[in-house]
């Protein structure tokens, strides 16, 4: 199962460096963590080899499989760089490292059981008065036979009687199946029959799969690695359905005029489309644009953003707007509230809703600083650095923004690997940026943001430059006392090449702190 | 269709159009509906938009201390318009508030979560909730603190003497809420009102305890009850962890702190009354170690006292009875409070430490009367021949736990030998039990309490044997039997002059027989005759009836010269057989004086033997029964000055031998150390004999010196309580 896709050699490549975000970011696009390379080196085996602890952890929650009995896993442990990453290597046990998922799926499956935000809408009830509360959009975006039933005979109702005979545990699992919830359970030959069946009349063929090949398996530790297997493959099928569905969603979306912000007239988005909403989004791109669109969209979605979290589970007018019918569920005749995005293109907004439905993490780096922000405002922490990350990825960036538009972005907004990614570049070419008379502003900026902080005698924002001077010509900290002591001798000794470049580098740059009378 | 209003959050596009003041207007004016509980009137978006701008706008602090003031306000308006010090329901008053206040800061946290997220984070300040939760503390917990405690201690206190209904719910969600408010890193609980609830669970305790007019036995149920009650009690309002202090301070005041009363009064009432089941309660309610052992030590003096009480029975005639009785009820005693102690506590070996400690005291009252008495005791015991095993069993573990706690252990043990030897040769045990008790004793003390025993034992079976080889090789005439002793083993002195005695002439015959018998067997022996030790049996007929007449060996042979001559006087006597003189009025006082052994007649009759007095054989002498036996009688003051003589005698061995008891232990000591100071030394003997007796502080010193004069120890030339050894 080697892999040789682009994005796989990606991966490998920033498991060597440690990236995490990169590698957060290429999994999320659904890169198959087990796969090997060339070499048959696995992305786990090349962290622990580089010695990247974090990554270790990462890889493994996202669902990277370190089995002490078979050779990759061995060879994991073996090539470990230290004693650390092997415990946590050794500690991970795979049949209890049962919640290995992508954010997405993990967000999903909270939604199952979730009711703060009370956006449950249907009701499955079973014989023996057991019912299930479940999402419309979610049950028609994974089963077509659900799709069908919702849009048709059950299209009225809040409550579907399901079969008399199904047994209790075969719909668990798949309302389990249907949220990304990992699989635990074990079947006798009838409860597997029924499900089977049930997987048959839902479409659901791979779980139908798994369940034929866990039958013949009698070790519940080969079940359990059957399982993690195939939720990989359960995972990227919910991302394409997801995908699809977004797809649905920006294919519905309507075009209204504003005025002072709202919407002018009723709007006729179909309300059992086949989006099946909860709540409309409107973006727009300033205050005072005369129009923006309208996406229907889901509230059990939207809550992965804080920000909306808060806003549909407190008791504010956009909650309270919702009414329950008197099962308990939402009731889909009331209107739906029109909740905005901050002001953005839509091509930003759509994004957004791609990595909140699907985990969609490649940021075009055109758009990235309009992500960053709009990810900021609406609180979603992982987005954010995503955009960040693209950001430093780029190398066209710089060609339409400065680097002290990176500064900027990366001060309001707190973000530490964008300061230091705009350090390297000036360190880079101080040459050049010595003569632009920005660099003093921002010099005399970090050195503000620093007396509203604390009192310290540092400037960031320099100490930075330098560090990366250091990089740049390879000199460590040893050296700097021998430059020190040899500017005492009046240049008795004969410096390196590197040394002395650097030299002329950090002379530039104190010339200008000593022009701006600033000492650091 | 859509009729709510919506603001976007966003960029910092539009700086211009929205000031501080114009954001805070909108916020401040919701704030207020919040308060109002009018929040579905709200949007979310447009707040947290305000928040936002503000904060992105650096402005953060500025908000931040707007919303302090604000809510600040508010806690002090409703202090001026909601809480009223005299209103009834001033508890409930203040819950209400709080749970209100929780609410609308809830709901103002939401709002402001991009301000805790960004500004509270990175100026470490606490997020609006908490901000908010510290100004209800610093206005409305500490304005109210005093009437608010109070009022609530009144309700616990009302609860405790059961006096009303009590609202627990208010007290409880009172507690709930000043463990959700942080104090100086802690809890508001925890800082404020614990030490005071536990400083007035002291003094409402502390009174109950004062005056306490109850029975004192009844002093543990109530304390017990107390306990139960406040369990009860704190189940409703506190978490278990509380409850457990509380009931600690409970004890500490019932007990601990009246632990004297306590120990003093309710211990030996207790005891008295014989309410174990009070005794059990009360050190199940002092867990304090210290307090533990001042109530073993009453229980312990309350034994010394029941013990001293038992007092030797002077009304029985015979110091044998007495000593029994006694022995008994001292054992009943200790047995008695075994049980009851250690039904107490399983694993707490304290109780029966109580009981021997006491027990101890009692008999070092007297040591060596209570040694003799614990002889007398056993050789009752031994004497008696109906015992079963069993009961022989406990009677050996009762004396040997006795013997433990005695100080003179050597002074018994010179008692027991004498009387075990007369037991032997007067044949008057089975060997079987005089074994398992020195077996038992080898057991509890060591090999060197059996030594002389065994000797002894040895010598009773070798002179079985010799006796029967004896009857085997020559014709005897007599009944007869020898038993061969080893000085060494033997508690007795030898007779200065017996060799001289003259035996009757059978008797010659066959002492001679068995010596040239013995020799034959073991030569190289000095076999000596003791006959005081021995005794005759010897068949008369008289006048009107046959008697078998058992007597001491002296008298025995003063009757035979009978056979020959028909009257003689005393000196005469005394010429014919060598008796000496002393010895001789006394079997003469015996078979001629003593009233119901009169079997010769005195001339003249009267009490006292002269050297003239004349003496012939009483034929009309007469018993009840066939068998006779002759009780060596003592003349009045000799009967006196023997008893004293021989406890003389025995103290006096018994001195002698821890003279060379404690000089062998320090000789031990000093050559192993080879100097040493006198205290310590003093010390280690003391530790080393403490099984056999206690050394006292003269006899120590006696031993000192007489060491040094026989030179194995000097004294230091400059420090006079340092010694050396001397090799």
């Amino acid at each position: 199962m080697s892999s040789t896709s682009h994005d796989f050699k990606e991966l490998c490549f920033w498991c060597r460096l440690g990236d995490l975000e990169n590698v957060d970011r290429l999994i999320s696009k659904g890169v198959n963590v087990n796969s090997i390379d060339e070499f048959n080196n696995s992305p786990l085996f090349l962290a622990s080899l580089c010695g990247h602890e974090e990554l270790v952890k990462l890889l493994l929650q996202r669902g990277a499989v370190c089995d002490r009995d078979r050779h990759e896993g061995a060879r994991c442990i073996y090539g470990a760089l230290n004693d650390s990453i092997r415990n946590i290597l050794l500690k991970y046990d795979i049949s209890k490292a049962v919640d290995l998922k992508q954010p997405f799926a993990s967000h999903l499956s909270s939604q199952l059981s979730d009711t703060s935000l009370k956006s449950h809408d249907i009701i499955l009830r079973f014989a023996n008065k057991k019912e299930i509360r479940l999402h419309r959009f979610l049950l028609a975006t994974r089963s077509n036979y659900f799709a069908q039933q919702l849009h048709g005979p059950w299209s009225g109702y809040t409550v579907a009687e399901m079969p008399q005979d199904a047994p209790p545990v075969a719909i668990d699992i798949i309302s389990g199946y249907v949220y990304l919830v990992p699989l635990l359970h074990n079947l006798n030959k009838q409860e597997s029959d029924w499900l089977l069946q049930f997987c048959e009349e839902l479409g659901f063929s791979s779980l139908a799969d798994f369940v034929k090949r866990s039958r013949l398996l009698a070790d519940q530790a080969q079940i359990t690695k059957l399982m993690t297997e195939y939720q990989h493959t359960f995972t990227e099928e919910a991302r394409g359905q997801m995908g699809a569905l977004v797809e649905d969603i920006f294919k519905q979306r309507l075009k209204v005029k504003l005025i002072d912000e709202f919407p002018t007239s009723r709007v006729d988005i179909p309300r059992e489309g086949s989006v099946i909403p909860d709540v409309y989004v409107l973006v727009k791109n300033s205050d005072e644009a005369k129009s923006g669109l309208l996406y229907p969209c889901h509230r059990s979605i939207l809550a992965r953003s804080d920000y909306f979290h808060v806003m549909f589970s407190s008791s504010f007018g956009e909650a309270s707007s919702y009414q329950l019918t008197t099962e308990g569920v939402v009731d889909r005749t009331s209107p739906f509230p029109v909740v905005s995005f901050p002001n953005c293109e839509p091509s930003v907004a759509e994004l957004i809703l791609c990595y909140l439905y699907f985990d969609k993490t490649d940021v075009p780096w055109e758009l990235a600083i309009a992500v960053l922000k709009a990810a900021d405002s609406l609180m979603i922490d992982r987005l954010k650095t995503m955009a960040a990350v693209s950001i430093t990825q780029s190398s066209e960036f710089l060609s339409v923004y400065s680097v002290f538009d990176i500064l900027h972005t990366a001060w309001e907004f707190r973000l530490e690997r964008l300061e230091h990614h705009a350090a390297k570049i000036i360190a880079d070419q101080i040459g050049y940026y010595t003569s632009q008379p920005q660099l003093k502003e921002v010099i005399l900026e970090s050195c503000d943001r620093l007396q509203a902080r604390e009192e310290t005698d540092t400037i960031e924002l320099v100490d930075d430059i330098r560090y990366y001077l250091m990089k740049k010509y390879n000199v460590d900290a040893d050296d700097l006392d021998d430059l020190k002591w040899s500017e005492n001798l009046k240049g008795g000794f004969e410096e390196s090449e590197e040394l002395r470049l650097y030299q002329h580098d950090y002379i530039m740059l104190d010339d200008i702190l000593q022009e701006l009378g600033l000492e650091a | 269709m859509f009729k709510i209003q919506i603001r976007s959050p966003g960029g910092l596009d539009n700086k211009s159009n929205t000031t501080f003041d114009a954001s805070w207007k909108i916020l401040k004016d919701a704030i207020k509906l919040i308060f109002d509980g009018r929040v579905s009137e709200l949007s979310f978006q447009t707040l947290f938009h305000a928040v936002y701008c503000i904060t992105l706008r650096r402005q953060g602090e500025k908000l931040y201390e707007e919303l302090h003031h604000t809510i600040e306000r508010r806690l002090q308006d409703i202090t001026r318009t909601h809480l009223h010090s005299e209103s009834e329901s001033y508890l409930r008053d203040i819950l209400s508030i709080w749970y209100n206040h929780c609410e609308s800061l809830r709901l103002i946290s939401n709002v402001t979560m991009y301000l805790d997220k960004v500004y509270c984070k990175e100026n470490r300040k606490p997020p609006i909730y908490h901000m908010g939760l510290d100004l209800f503390r610093d206005i409305i917990l500490k304005s109210s603190k005093d009437q608010l405690q109070d009022l609530m201690i009144q309700n616990i206190n009302a609860a405790r003497s059961k006096a009303s209904q009590v609202d627990f719910d208010s007290l409880r969600s009172l507690v709930e809420m000043m463990e959700t408010i942080t104090d100086e890193d802690s809890t508001y609980y925890a800082t404020e009102f614990e030490p005071f609830l536990l400083h007035e669970t002291q003094e409402y305790y502390r009174s109950h305890a004062k005056y306490y007019s109850g029975d004192l036995t009844a002093y543990p149920q109530e304390v017990e009850s107390l306990l139960c009650g406040e369990r009860r009690l704190d189940a409703k309002f506190l978490n278990s962890d509380v409850s457990i202090k509380i009931a600690k301070v409970v004890e500490e005041i019932m007990i601990s702190e009246n632990i004297h009363i306590v120990a003093m009064e309710v211990v030996p009432e207790i005891l008295r009354t014989e309410q174990y089941s009070s005794l059990r309660l009360l050190f199940g309610q002092c867990q304090i170690q210290n307090d533990r052992k001042k109530l073993w030590k009453q229980c312990s003096q309350y034994i010394v006292g029941e013990g001293l009480a038992i007092a030797e029975d002077l009304n029985l005639k015979k110091k044998t009875q007495v000593a029994v009785k006694w022995m008994q009820e001292m054992i009943a005693l200790k047995e008695k409070y075994e049980v009851v102690f250690k039904s107490q506590e399983d694993d707490d070996l304290n109780g029966l430490q109580a009981v021997n400690e006491a027990l101890s005291v009692c008999f070092n009252q007297n040591s060596r009367k209570t040694a003799e008495n614990l002889a007398i005791y056993l050789d009752s015991m031994l004497r008696a021949p109906s015992t079963s095993e069993e009961s022989f069993k406990k009677h050996i573990d009762d004396c040997i736990a006795v013997f433990k706690l005695l100080k003179d252990k050597d002074f018994f043990e010179k008692l027991y030998q004498q009387q075990m030897s007369k037991r032997l040769l007067q044949q008057r045990s089975s060997l079987k039990f005089e074994k398992m008790f020195v077996n038992r004793m080898r057991e509890e003390v060591g090999a060197v309490f059996a030594q002389k025993p065994d000797g002894m034992f040895r010598d009773i079976a070798l002179s079985q044997t010799n006796n029967t080889r004896f009857h085997q090789a020559y014709h005897v005439p007599v009944e007869y039997e020898m038993n061969v002793l080893t000085p060494t083993c033997w508690p007795f002195q030898q007779m200065s002059n017996e060799e001289d005695v003259v035996l009757p002439s059978a008797l010659e015959a066959l002492k001679l027989d068995f010596e040239n018998h013995y020799m034959k067997t073991y030569s190289g022996r000095v076999l000596k005759w003791a006959y005081h030790l021995g005794s005759m049996d010897i068949g008369i007929q008289f006048s009107k009836s046959y008697h078998i007449i058992t007597m001491p060996v002296f008298a025995a042979i003063i009757l035979m010269l009978f056979e020959d001559y028909v009257e003689l006087t005393a000196q005469e006597i005394g010429d014919l057989t060598h008796i000496e003189e002393k010895e001789l009025i006394r079997n003469l006082l015996t078979i001629a004086v003593a009233p119901k052994t009169r079997l010769l007649k005195k001339q003249p009759m009267n009490k006292k033997i002269l050297p003239s007095d004349k003496f012939r054989l009483n034929y009309s002498f007469s018993a009840p029964s066939t068998k006779v036996k002759v009780l060596a009688v003592l003349s009045k003051q000799d009967s006196d000055s023997q008893g004293v003589m021989r406890t003389n005698n025995t103290l006096h061995d018994v001195a002698m031998e821890r003279q060379g008891c404690t000089e062998a232990a320090v000789v031990r000591l000093m050559k192993g150390a080879s100097k040493m100071y006198c205290d310590m030394l003093f010390e280690e003997t003391r530790k080393i004999l403490c099984h056999r007796f206690d050394v006292t502080p003269d006899l120590f010193q006696a031993s000192l010196e007489r060491l040094v004069e026989r030179e194995y120890l000097q004294r230091d030339s400059e420090e006079s309580s340092f010694y050396h050894y001397l090799p």
